[in-house]
């Protein structure tokens, strides 16, 4: 919530507050486990392999040799959300991925990032003709219909991720209000199970993007 | 493996409800804005309209295709 912050920067928004301190304890973290990597790994050290593999053959079963270009990409998108999600269950702190700006900007990378491999795949012209559809007489028309659907795609990404994660923020802060004993548990279950499949949507979608966008020339020629 | 493919193709259906409404939207936006521009209310908003409302059917019918494939 706007005002459930405890740490306040004047003059800078809540969210970019919350993503710097949720940068500065990822990066600490990273530093830390990275150098203190084991052969037989413990908890924390398997939680993160976990991750990883997981990612990786995510990429491999969509995109095949391409996929693994992609990891740096998704599996920062995915501790970014990951962990934005999941500030929302410490008291005090807010999430940054519960206001839209953040959302938005994570949304347009993943639409920046789709486009410009599906250009340097194809060609600038032949991904923009890809657009105009297969028949030439309806280009004038399918064109418009294919930009638009193309941006719904940046603004159901966004509003997907800010809606749910507003939304479990406001049901706690009700739940609190109205019975604030035990209660409020539901909701903070909600939170935790929900930023889990966020985080994956919001991977997942934007591996399909990048997908598509890289296979729909292959079939043509094929 | 392959169980894990089918995940992500039934992640990528979740999305079309809010694509769909999504572009109306969109398309409703973009004619509103140019309709100020140029001063034509409201033709171009009803133009619009219906580039989005096909938009939004074309993303149901690339979805629906990829299921009955």
């Amino acid at each position: 919530m706007e005002h459930g912050s405890v740490i306040k920067i004047v003059g800078i928004p809540d969210h970019v507050t919350m993503t710097w301190l949720m940068m500065a304890v990822v990066l600490v973290f990273a530093y830390v486990l990275g150098k203190n990597l084991k052969k037989f790994p413990d908890r924390i050290q398997y939680v993160f392999e976990a991750l990883t593999s997981f990612i990786v053959y995510t990429l491999e079963d969509a995109m095949g040799k391409y996929g693994r270009k992609f990891f740096p990409l998704i599996a920062g998108l995915a501790v970014f959300i990951l962990f934005g999600n999941l500030m929302g269950l410490i008291p005090g702190l807010t999430q940054p991925t519960a206001n839209l700006n953040t959302t938005l900007a994570l949304a347009i990378i993943s639409f920046l990032v789709y486009n410009y491999e599906g250009i340097k795949k194809h060609g600038l012209v032949n991904y923009i003709k890809h657009f105009a559809g297969p028949v030439p007489w309806m280009a004038p028309i399918m064109f418009p219909i294919e930009v638009v659907s193309h941006l719904s795609r940046i603004l159901s990404l966004s509003f997907r991720l800010f809606g749910n994660m507003f939304g479990d923020e406001m049901v706690v802060l009700v739940a609190l209000m109205l019975v604030p004993f035990l209660v409020p548990v539901a909701g903070e279950f909600i939170v935790f199970a929900n930023s889990f499949l966020q985080t994956f949507i919001f991977c997942i979608l934007t591996v399909v993007y990048i997908a598509t966008a890289i296979e729909e020339h292959e079939e043509e020629h094929a | 493996m392959g169980k894990l493919r089918d995940y992500i193709e039934r992640t990528s259906y979740m999305m079309v409800g809010v694509q769909f409404a999504l572009a109306i939207f969109i398309g409703l936006a973009i004619g509103y804005w140019l309709d100020k521009e140029f001063k034509t209310f409201p033709w171009l908003t009803i133009f619009w309209f219906f580039i989005g409302l096909a938009a939004g059917f074309k993303n149901v019918y690339r979805e629906l295709k990829k299921i009955s494939k």
